[in-house]
């Protein structure tokens, strides 16, 4: 039976359990995108990477003591990422030990030790949505949690947007006009790994990483204003997000990987494109 | 010392009656890496007008000093004054330019960009962004001759063409004292020219100039006054006093041995 697009969008649209993952991919889609273009400019995709499997660990240590829930998952998160996270800024910033190398063995192992306590729980199921998404299992205690970070998120980012933008342009010079620019790093990669925790329900903590760096990477293509890279990187992530998974669910594919695999897409087009018109032009 | 002459001082429309100059007062600055003694109990003065030449050899403590006096590091022994207040009281009048190596020129930002960061210091986080500040931003580009590259990336510009743009921010954050580290350095001799009767005009209109400069061949064209140092003061005043042959030798080591140190 041919099915056409237009007629999965209006079933997606009807259901209402769509409607949640719909609504989940704007708030999460938009906020990631803002975002990313913190990471990309800052250049920081890889140890966000390394962040996001992080959290695994961290959940699986949460529900194993404190049981599965919502709550649980959450805690463990947060508490993972900021472990991770600002562990390794702190790292960074204090000690010549080499960053790629003791984050490369210490998120692996992390992840190694979830996994293990994930298979010893008994909860592969779940196991699943962790690692690569599951929109269509939202509840609305999931869609308030979206909300409240996304919206956190967003606000931060463009409430500081001069004194990040200059951070990120030259440390020194924000020092110089009185920018703190340690704590903001520290509350900036706070929001980063709120972000991460809330986008782990829509596309997984292994796929989150996409959806974080390639809406801003996007539009670096294209923009040689980095002051437009957020909005630009919220609405590319918000529509990318929404269409990934219309897209999803038109083709059966799974939501998350939709998601990171268009935006992925629309880079690499992005990336190819504009090169060849210039080199037919000269 | 203080002189009680009128001048017109830079941002007033007259001169400033009674007061003397506006002064920056070092004394016993003192900067620490860990362990490692980068500027060891440094006192100097330099009012606003001048073009002063941080000069001595590599690691001599020159850039950290410019840290120091832009608030970016914050040293634990020594005080800085600005106008006989804290200087940490009046960041956004003081502008800080590093040198070129350590910028990533790479960053998505156009000249226009990069001079309305300037505003930034006056404006903090919040404020709008009105005529006003426009008009400073395009008066700065104007100024540093660049209106005709305002939309160009930083990354397409010339050495030159990149100091000016950052001199051209310090001018928007509307700062009363330049800090610039090596600003002469890999620029050719026509660039190195017209930046250096730029850094005169910036100077005669009132502000203080400092900036560590590594080619004691040129200083004496470029500067008005010197502060020779090899992390403690070896000598300061005017640039042909400080310039010296003892100085230097004091400074750099016998004449015979100095090629490797400069």
């Amino acid at each position: 039976m041919r099915y056409s697009m237009i007629s999965a969008l209006q079933d997606c649209l009807a259901m209402p359990i769509s409607q949640r993952a719909l609504l989940a991919c704007l708030m999460i889609g938009f906020a990631n995108g803002y975002i990313s273009a913190f990471i990309v400019l800052r250049r920081s995709a890889l140890r966000v990477g390394t962040i996001s499997h992080g959290l695994l660990p961290g959940i699986a240590l949460a529900v194993m003591l404190f049981g599965l829930s919502q709550w649980s998952v959450l805690v463990g998160a947060v508490a993972a990422g900021l472990f991770v996270g600002l562990g390794s800024l702190l790292l960074s910033q204090r000690s010549r030990v080499d960053q790629d190398t003791a984050l490369g063995i210490l998120y692996t192992a992390g992840f190694a030790g979830g996994l293990i306590i994930i298979s010893r729980l008994g909860i592969r199921q779940k196991l699943d949505e962790w690692l690569f998404g599951g929109l269509m299992g939202m509840s609305d205690a999931d869609l308030w949690i979206a909300f409240a970070i996304s919206t956190l998120a967003v606000l931060v980012l463009t409430a500081y947007q001069r004194s990040i933008l200059l951070m990120l342009f030259e440390p020194n010079i924000a020092a110089s006009v009185g920018i703190p620019v340690k704590s903001l790093t520290y509350t900036l990669f706070s929001v980063v790994i709120l972000t991460l925790v809330s986008s782990l329900q829509a596309v997984g903590c292994i796929l989150s990483i996409g959806l974080l760096v390639a809406p801003a990477a996007t539009i670096a293509l294209f923009s040689k204003d980095a002051s437009k890279l957020f909005l630009g990187g919220g609405i590319l992530g918000a529509v990318g997000a929404c269409s990934g998974f219309i897209l999803s669910y038109y083709l059966d594919w799974p939501a998350g990987s939709a998601i990171v695999f268009l935006l992925g897409t629309v880079f690499l087009i992005g990336f190819i494109v504009p090169s060849n018109l210039f080199r037919s032009r000269n | 010392m203080t002189k009680r002459e009128d001048h017109l001082c830079w941002g007033a429309d007259k001169p400033c009656p009674g007061f003397g100059k506006h002064r920056l007062e070092v004394s016993n600055l003192t900067i620490t890496y860990g362990q490692t003694l980068a500027v060891d109990r440094l006192s100097f003065r330099a009012e606003c007008g001048a073009r002063v030449a941080l000069l001595g050899p590599n690691g001599a403590g020159k850039s950290s000093l410019l840290k120091a006096l832009a608030g970016v590091l914050r040293p634990k022994v020594g005080t800085v004054l600005w106008r006989e207040a804290p200087i940490r009281a009046a960041l956004h009048e003081i502008a800080y330019l590093p040198q070129r190596g350590e910028i990533d020129w790479s960053f998505p930002v156009t000249v226009r960009g990069l001079v309305e960061m300037g505003r930034f210091a006056q404006l903090g986080n919040w404020r709008r962004f009105r005529k006003h500040d426009r008009d400073v931003v395009a008066r700065a580009i104007d100024a540093m001759e660049m209106s005709n590259l305002k939309e160009r990336p930083i990354a397409e510009l010339s050495g030159g063409q990149q100091q000016r743009a950052f001199i051209a921010r310090a001018l928007a954050q509307e700062a009363h004292v330049l800090l610039l580290d090596e600003p002469f350095a890999g620029l050719d001799k026509p660039a190195q020219e017209t930046l250096g009767a730029l850094l005169e005009q910036l100077a005669g209109e009132g502000r203080l100039l400092i900036a560590s400069h590594h080619d004691l061949e040129t200083a004496s064209g470029l500067f008005d006054e010197a502060l020779l140092l090899n992390q403690q003061v070896i000598a300061s005043g005017s640039i042909n006093e400080v310039l010296s042959e003892p100085h230097l030798t004091t400074a750099y080591g016998e004449p015979s041995s100095r090629c490797a140190t400069r």
